[in-house]
């Protein structure tokens, strides 16, 4: 039985999404897990785990989001998840480390640099990129958050940093993220 | 004398401001034994006095164990207070008191802490890297405030603005 579902929604940007979103949650007897949201451009865009109240199923709650919905022009999908699919990962894994790509705008810097990582069995936790700088020269700017597995030699994985920064022309750092558990 | 259990939000006492010591009295001796001993249990590198429900100004560090970097070794402060800060930075931390979270929280690289040693003689001590920040977090621990009360910035935005 799915008793969780992950809410994905998006939409223009304006005071009063959270809480439209969040009123209907909390109506229907919704719980709110973990989320993350933030605004990207001119859309805010959300990522919700909520765990479902007994009577209704993830299609139902979907139903109810149709007023706030059409209300903000909101692109909104619920997804069931069963306990398991919804639980926190309790093992952090390898060490996080931040990856930072920057160059001239050019096709297939993105891809390049995350089929790297993943032909190296390495996770991005988080990522973000812009394009920034004049129209005519617009500058690439990409930002990772990749955990690194123990089982990764990390200069090996400089070096293969190092081969696709000449390839692709761009500049790259990987450096640990200084993280203290006290 | 033992390994104390440390007290994990929302017990109050966390969020409580600690008082001076004023005396060098048995029960300061005996909050000191067990802030050592339960920090020699713990995964962490430092405790502060209401981590283990002791309202009182003084903490335990030691990053010794941690290899490579500078330190002062076993450290006992009593009433301990920061003087000056230098090189301000952003650090992702966790704290014994608040299970599994972290949050990318404002600290300095280097502290000049003052306090009293265990028999009661001023002692003041420069403290760079890990053990400065283990400080600063227990000094805070001591005024009530848990590193969730200065998350500096959400996820990568910080290294977002960092790039920029």
């Amino acid at each position: 039985m799915k008793r969780f579902a992950i809410i994905t929604a998006a939409g223009p940007d304006r005071p009063g999404i959270v809480a439209g979103i969040t009123r209907v949650l909390y109506e229907t007897g919704c719980n709110i897990e973990d989320t993350s949201m933030t605004l990207l451009r001119g859309e805010f865009a959300m990522m919700l785990i909520v765990r479902l109240p007994r009577r209704l199923d993830a299609g139902a709650i979907e139903a109810r989001f149709k007023m706030v919905r059409d209300a903000l022009a909101l692109s909104l999908l619920v997804k069931p998840l069963s306990a398991k699919e919804a639980r926190r990962d309790p093992r952090p894994g390898g060490r996080p480390y931040i990856l930072s790509v920057y160059g001239s705008d050019r096709p297939g810097i993105v891809y390049r640099v995350t089929h790297l990582l993943a032909a190296r069995g390495i996770n991005i936790t988080d990522m973000n990129t812009r394009v920034v700088g004049p129209a005519g020269r617009p500058i690439y700017v990409m930002v990772l958050e990749v955990d690194i597995p123990g089982k990764v030699r990390i200069e090996g994985l400089k070096a293969a940093l190092r081969r696709l920064k000449k390839a692709v022309k761009v500049d790259v750092t990987l450096h640990p993220v200084e993280s203290a558990q006290l | 004398m033992a390994v104390q259990k440390i007290l994990q939000y929302p017990h109050p006492i966390l969020k409580t401001r600690s008082e001076a010591v004023q005396t060098m009295d048995d029960r300061v001796g005996r909050i000191i034994k067990n802030l050592l001993d339960t920090l020699a249990a713990s995964p962490g590198v430092a405790v502060a006095a209401p981590q283990i429900g002791e309202a009182r100004r003084i903490i335990v560090c030691d990053v010794s164990r941690k290899a490579k970097i500078k330190h002062h070794g076993r450290i006992v402060l009593i009433n301990p207070v920061i003087r000056r800060r230098e090189g301000r930075k952003i650090v992702r931390e966790g704290c014994l008191s608040v299970p599994d979270y972290t949050g990318n929280v404002s600290r300095f690289e280097t502290v000049w802490v003052e306090g009293l040693d265990p028999l009661g003689r001023p002692v003041s001590l420069m403290a760079e890297g890990l053990e400065a920040l283990a400080l600063q977090h227990e000094v805070d621990h001591l005024d009530g405030l848990l590193f969730l009360d200065r998350i500096a910035s959400l996820s990568t935005d910080l290294f977002r603005r960092k790039t920029y």
